[in-house]
C-alpha cells in the first residue's frame, strides 16, 4: 500500500500541486483525470521520486522508486540505440536478467531497429514493454494510450487488467474516459493541482458528465461556428 | 526570409545568454579564437587551404539535418526554402571566406562559395533502418551508442598507430592513445535524461563505480592493441606511453565525475573551463577528481535514494 499525505509541489511561486491525499492499494487501478496543466504529470513524477516535493509518501516498498515502472508521456530515447538495447538497459538498471525478447515482444516491435526510427505509438509501446519486463510492483502510466493504434490500445487495456490480477498497483492518466471507465477501480479528478472529486465505478458516468459541463460550458457558443 | 534570419539570431543570443554571458563577449572571443586557429593552420602546413576548405564545408553539415529541413520545406515555398538554405550556408562559411581573401587565396575562396551553394542542395538520406552492430552491447549505454556515432575515429587511431610504427615515429603512434581517450570521454559528455539514472536500483556510489568501471573496461578493450603494439615497437618510450595512459584514464574519470557533479543539469561553462584547464595543468586533476566525486555523490543520492 502507498499512502500519500498532504503532497505539495511548487516551482518558485507557482504552486502546481497542493493538499494531495490518496491511498493506493495492491491489486487496484487508479485513474487520474484532469485538464492539461492540472498537475497529473507532476504528481506522477513526485510519486516516482523524479521531483522533490513537500508532504509524505509512505510505502512498504523501500525505496519505493525501485519498485515503480514509470511510463512517461513522452519517453526520451538515445539516438542510435535499438529497441532491444533500450529494454536491455532498463532491465540491466534493475539487475534483471535480460528477458527473451522475441517471446515477450507482444506488440511486434522491430526491436533490432533504432528507436529514433519508430513512430510515436511504437515508442510508447516499447517504453511500456520495457517497464513490464522490469517486473515492477507499481505502475505509473502517464497517457499510455496516446498515439497507439486501436489494436494496441485493446492490448494495453488487457495488460493493465492482468497487472491488477497479479496484485500490482496501477496509476493511470488518460483523456479517453471510456477506457478509464473500463479498467479503473477509482477515478480521481485533479483540478488546479488538487483532487476535487473521487469517483467509484457507479459514479463514473456522473463524473464524465460533470467534467463535460465544467469544461465545455458555453464555450461552443463563444466559438460562433457557422 | 528576413524574419527567419532575425529569429535565428535571437535564438542564438538566447542560447548564449543561457550560459550567463553577454552575446557580444562570445562573438568577440569566438572571433579571436577563430583568427588564432586559422593563423596556426596556415603556419603549420602547406596544405592549409585544403584543410581550411574541408573545415569550412564540414561546418555546414549540421544545417543539412533532415528534421530541420523538413520543417523549413513545410513552412516556406520551395524557392524561398532554397534561398534560405543557400544564404545559411554562405553565412556559415563567410568567416572562412574572409580569411581566404585575407590570405589572397582567390581560387579556394571561389571554390568554397560554389561548394557551399552546392551543399545547400544536398539532402543526406536517413539511414535509420541500417543498424550498425556494436561490440559494446553488454553494458549500456555510452559505448553502445557512442561507438555507432564515432567508430571510424577508432580506425583513425589504429591507422595513426600503424603509420607511426611504419615510419618509426613514436610520437605519432602515441597520439593514437590520445585519440582513443578523447573519443571515449566524449561519449560521457552528453547529459542523459534524469529517467536513465532514476531507473537504476543501486546506491549513488555503486552507480558511479559501475559507470567508471564500464568506461575503463571498454576503453581498455579498445586501447589494448595500441598499448601492446607500442610496447613492442617502442620499448624505450615506455615512460611516455605510461604517462599518457595514466593521464588518459584520469581524464576519463574526471569527465564522468564532472558530468554527474552537476546532474541532472548540463555541464556549464565553469566545469568545461576547469576540465579544459587539465590539458594545460594536468596535476589539477588530483584536486578536481575528489571534488567532483563528492559532488556527484550528493547529486546522484538525491535521485537514487
Amino acid at each position: 500500500m502507498i499512502t500519500i499525505e498532504n503532497l505539495a509541489k511548487s516551482y518558485g511561486k507557482h504552486q502546481i500541486l497542493k493538499n494531495i491525499h490518496i491511498t493506493l492499494e495492491k491489486g487496484k487501478i487508479y485513474g487520474i483525470v484532469g485538464e492539461n496543466g492540472a498537475g497529473k504529470t507532476t504528481l506522477f513524477k513526485c510519486i516516482a521520486g523524479l521531483e522533490d516535493f513537500e508532504g509524505n509518501i509512505e510505502s512498504a516498498f523501500k525505496p519505493l522508486k525501485n519498485y515503480i515502472g514509470y511510463l512517461q508521456t513522452e519517453s526520451y530515447f538515445f539516438s542510435k540505440m535499438t529497441g532491444k538495447e533500450y529494454i536491455h538497459l532498463l532491465c540491466h538498471a534493475r539487475n534483471i536478467q535480460t528477458p527473451d525478447f522475441e517471446k515477450r515482444n507482444v506488440f511486434d516491435l522491430p526491436l533490432n531497429q533504432y528507436v529514433t526510427s519508430y513512430s510515436t505509438g511504437m515508442k510508447k509501446k516499447l517504453a511500456f514493454t520495457a517497464i513490464l519486463m522490469q517486473d515492477n510492483e507499481v505502475f505509473i502510466l502517464d497517457e499510455p494510450f496516446n498515439g497507439v493504434d486501436i489494436q494496441s490500445n485493446m492490448m494495453i487495456v488487457e495488460i493493465i487488467k492482468k497487472l491488477k490480477m497479479l496484485g500490482k498497483t496501477v496509476l493511470v492518466s488518460s483523456h479517453i474516459f471510456s477506457t478509464l471507465h473500463e479498467i479503473c477501480d477509482e477515478i480521481h479528478l485533479l483540478r488546479e493541482g488538487t483532487f476535487v472529486k473521487k469517483a467509484l465505478p457507479e459514479e463514473f458516468k456522473n463524473l464524465e458528465n460533470e467534467m463535460r459541463d465544467f469544461t465545455v460550458g458555453n464555450l461552443l457558443e463563444r466559438l460562433d461556428l457557422k | 526570409m528576413q524574419y527567419y534570419f532575425s529569429l535565428q539570431y535571437r535564438i542564438l543570443n538566447r542560447h548564449i545568454r543561457d550560459l550567463a554571458l553577454h552575446p557580444l563577449i562570445i562573438y568577440l572571443l569566438g572571433g579571436g579564437a577563430f583568427l588564432v586557429i586559422s593563423n596556426s593552420i596556415f603556419k603549420q602546413t602547406h596544405y592549409a587551404p585544403f584543410v581550411y576548405l574541408a573545415l569550412a564545408l564540414s561546418s555546414t553539415i549540421g544545417l543539412q539535418e533532415s528534421h530541420r529541413n523538413m520543417f523549413l520545406k513545410w513552412c516556406y515555398p520551395t524557392k524561398v526554402y532554397q534561398k534560405i538554405r543557400i544564404t545559411e550556408n554562405l553565412i556559415v562559411v563567410s568567416p572562412f571566406l574572409m580569411f581566404l581573401f585575407y590570405k589572397i587565396e582567390w581560387l579556394f575562396a571561389g571554390v568554397l562559395v560554389i561548394l557551399a551553394i552546392l551543399f545547400s542542395f544536398i539532402q543526406p538520406k536517413k539511414r535509420e533502418n541500417i543498424t550498425i552492430p556494436t561490440p559494446f552491447y553488454k553494458y549500456p549505454y555510452e559505448f553502445m551508442v557512442g561507438f555507432r556515432n564515432a567508430f571510424y575515429l577508432f580506425f583513425v587511431a589504429y591507422g595513426l598507430l600503424l603509420t607511426g610504427i611504419l615510419s618509426k615515429n613514436a610520437n605519432l603512434a602515441v597520439f593514437a592513445i590520445i585519440i582513443v581517450f578523447l573519443v571515449s570521454l566524449a561519449f560521457y559528455m552528453n547529459t542523459e535524461d534524469k529517467f536513465y539514472v532514476w531507473t537504476y536500483s543501486i546506491s549513488a556510489k555503486k552507480f558511479l563505480f559501475k559507470k567508471i568501471g564500464v568506461a575503463f573496461f571498454y576503453t581498455t578493450c579498445i586501447l589494448l592493441p595500441v598499448f601492446i603494439s607500442l610496447i613492442i615497437f617502442f620499448p624505450k618510450e615506455w615512460w611516455m606511453i605510461g604517462i599518457f595512459m595514466i593521464w588518459g584514464y584520469l581524464l576519463l574519470l574526471a569527465a564522468i565525475l564532472m558530468k554527474y557533479s552537476v546532474f541532472p543539469e548540463k555541464v556549464m561553462l565553469k566545469e568545461s573551463f576547469l576540465f579544459a584547464l587539465n590539458f594545460q595543468v594536468p596535476p589539477l586533476l588530483l584536486i578536481l577528481i575528489p571534488y567532483w566525486y563528492f559532488q556527484s555523490l550528493k547529486k546522484l543520492d538525491k535521485i537514487l535514494k
